[in-house]
């Protein structure tokens, strides 16, 4: 079983090389080990949304029981996403559970993970927090998604009012990313942010 | 590998063409139609399912032990009922031979694509790579200079750096007055442009914008030219979005102003309304089509707050020769600011436009009792006033009202006591090609009116026929 693993992916790393995606820089597929059991991919955010211009590492690990099981895939790269989770960067993807198909390969995931940030499935959240923020707040939900892709995954938007209020509570002696995980959670309410860091 | 496996294998050779031709892929890439969309390999033992696609049977068998779908489609498949070997597939693949890897090396032996991986695992000349590693030719380390000397282990090697170390040196005193000479020439080249970016250099007016002219060395020239460069993109870009808001704005305004004149022709005629009828020739074929038709006039005013009407021009619905002609009251947000039922003389004419002592003028004076008079409860008041019988419809159309496809019709109204200036309508009508204009009415009203010639007088044209004078006409009794 392992067998096939190991040769599907070095078929699949092949095939993804090859494809126009990489040529064109969508998507991006490294080895970590010899054992090609464990990989890192790369996905540009796609334009038209928050994520527009930031670059996201996710982790790929493939089980021995590839491809009869889903690879186990998580974001690196923090991101506000009602389908990830803001914490673990667990994704919630109906294909890398249930609907997973053996035919589905490295190269269409890391697709349909791209055009997951396009079309976000708040009725199925991984991260309810930023789910009922993109219900509710869509405007609220689109800027602090931007602000992440900006400062986690090199995107261009730099919101400055956001920068200001993580720097308040910086300033604070607060850890920076937990500032920003709390100012986003209660959107971007410096005093409701500050009394639950510091309760 | 056993000699009498390869000999089996390659008595199976397929006719030359085919053979040729999958000599040509030369890695172990299966065509997609030979590839298990699962192992992604050559199907092995394919078979095929019910939803057409095919695997290898292990692969399959492998992935319905945990799901009942297509691995591609989702179809639902049962191992049982739902998969069939594919056999001519199977024949298809046992046929294609491929050439051994290291058929560079000597092996001549052709394999169906399973048997490949086997093969090489076995191959004989897989193994003599590691027996003619040991003859590969190590490189000085100064081979980089120009060293051109070789060696087959790393003591042979070691001797020859102890012993040439002044060939060594002179190889590197050759390599670095070279790099020097080189850096000059570049130096040289450098300064030059440099200069020449120093003479192009222009600091900008603002002495804060550009904080450090005279910059000394190329790159941190660069650097602000570059700054210099984005600085200005921006403000270009800024200033486009500035021009298109304003541009936006302005046509925003022109379509405004211009609706804000036509609303100030109609609230300021002072009663006396030109209704050019425009396309003519093509509204009265519509009309004689369609006896329900009718035309209606923009609302005018008596007065600028003062009493509003329009006119309407349709198909005598009693007699088809002739035209119906009315005046309707239309609300106002100043209706409660005025005296009802409406009191005063109005008069039509219809403009005739080649001789003006043709035109047809008939004058009408309000009648208090009608319900067209009153107070309208609707946009329109649904009880016009007017002619059922205006002008024989051949008349208008032959006797010179209709010029250029257009009908003038003026309308004069003026009101009682609260408003001392008459309203006037004039209709205007635009018809086809037959060039004649027709100026269809005029209505004109009494008092204070200042129009010379009309207010006073009614001119009744002998050739129309005129039966009904004054009619209290429900618009929509036309319908029955």
């Amino acid at each position: 079983m392992a067998n096939i693993a190991a040769k599907r992916i070095k078929r699949e790393f092949k095939e993804v090389m090859k494809s126009e995606e990489v040529a064109g820089g969508a998507i991006k597929l490294e080895l970590v080990n010899d054992s090609w059991t464990e990989l890192q991919g790369e996905i540009a955010g796609p334009s038209d949304t928050p994520y527009e211009g930031g670059t996201f590492v996710l982790e790929i690990k493939v089980p021995e029981t590839y491809p009869f099981n889903p690879p186990k895939i998580r974001f690196v790269t923090k991101i506000w996403h009602p389908n990830v989770s803001s914490v673990t960067g667990a994704i919630c993807l109906d294909i890398l559970k249930d609907q997973w198909a053996a035919a589905l390969t490295l190269r269409t995931v890391l697709l349909s993970l791209q055009a997951l940030l396009s079309a976000a499935e708040p009725n199925d959240p991984q991260d309810a927090v930023v789910a009922k923020q993109y219900k509710e707040n869509p405007q609220l939900f689109h800027m602090t998604a931007r602000h992440w892709t900006n400062v986690y995954a090199g995107g261009p938007a730099s919101i400055v009012e956001f920068n200001q209020k993580v720097q308040r509570l910086l300033d604070m002696g607060v850890d920076e990313h937990d500032a920003r995980v709390a100012l986003s959670t209660y959107d971007w309410e410096l005093e409701r942010a500050t009394e639950q860091l510091f309760s | 590998m056993d000699p009498n496996k390869i000999k089996n294998a390659s008595e199976g050779i397929a006719p030359m063409g085919i053979t040729a031709l999958n000599e040509t892929i030369l890695t172990n890439q299966p065509e997609s139609r030979y590839e298990c969309p699962v192992c992604l390999n050559w199907l092995r033992d394919p078979v095929i399912t019910t939803c057409g696609h095919k695997f290898c049977k292990s692969c399959i068998t492998s992935w319905l032990q945990n799901s009942g779908h297509c691995p591609i489609d989702n179809i639902n498949l049962s191992m049982k009922v739902d998969i069939f070997p594919d056999n001519y597939t199977k024949r298809e693949i046992q046929e294609q031979r491929m050439s051994c890897p290291f058929a560079t090396k000597g092996c001549a032996v052709k394999v169906t694509p399973l048997d490949l991986d086997s093969h090489i695992a076995s191959c004989e000349f897989n193994q003599p790579e590691a027996s003619s590693q040991p003859q590969v030719q190590v490189p000085c380390t100064f081979s980089a200079l120009g060293c051109k000397e070789t060696f087959e282990t790393q003591e042979d090697m070691n001797d020859h750096l102890h012993s040439d170390v002044q060939t060594h040196m002179s190889l590197l005193m050759n390599a670095y007055s070279k790099l020097q000479i080189d850096n000059d020439i570049s130096n040289a080249s450098m300064d030059a442009k440099e200069q020449e970016a120093m003479l192009l250099w222009e600091p900008s007016k603002d002495g804060a914008a550009s904080t450090s002219p005279p910059v000394n060395n190329t790159s941190a020239l660069i650097r602000a030219l570059y700054e210099r460069v984005v600085v200005l993109e921006q403000r270009n870009r800024e200033l486009d979005i500035v021009i298109a808001n304003i541009s936006k704005q302005m046509s925003a305004f022109a379509v405004a102003k211009m609706k804000q004149n036509n609303d100030l022709i109609l609230r300021y005629c002072m009663g006396n309304y030109i209704w050019k009828i425009d396309n003519f020739k093509a509204r009265l074929e519509a009309m004689q089509k369609d006896h329900f038709k009718m035309l209606y006039s923009p609302g005018f005013y008596t007065s600028p707050n003062g009493y509003r009407f329009c006119v309407r021009l349709n198909i005598s619905p009693q007699n088809p020769q002739c035209f119906a002609l009315h005046v309707h009251l239309m609300k106002t947000e100043y209706d409660d600011c005025l005296e009802w039922p409406f009191n005063g003389r109005i008069s039509f004419a219809m403009i005739n436009q080649y001789n003006p002592e043709l035109t047809q003028r008939d004058t009408m004076m309000s009648n208090s009792t009608l319900i067209a008079f009153r107070k309208p409860s609707t946009e329109i008041c649904v009880r016009g006033f007017g002619y059922t019988e205006y002008a024989v419809v051949n008349d208008v159309a032959r006797n010179g009202f209709v010029k250029d496809d257009t009908l003038i019709s003026d309308e004069l109204e003026s009101p009682g006591k609260c408003i001392m200036s008459p309203p006037q309508l004039g209709v205007g009508d635009d018809g086809g090609d037959a060039r004649e204009e027709l100026k269809l009415l005029e209505l004109s009203s009494s008092g204070s009116e200042k129009r010379p010639g009309t207010p006073y007088k009614t001119y009744i044209v002998p050739s129309h026929s005129k039966t009904f004078v004054y009619n209290d006409t429900d618009i929509f009794n036309n319908k029955t």
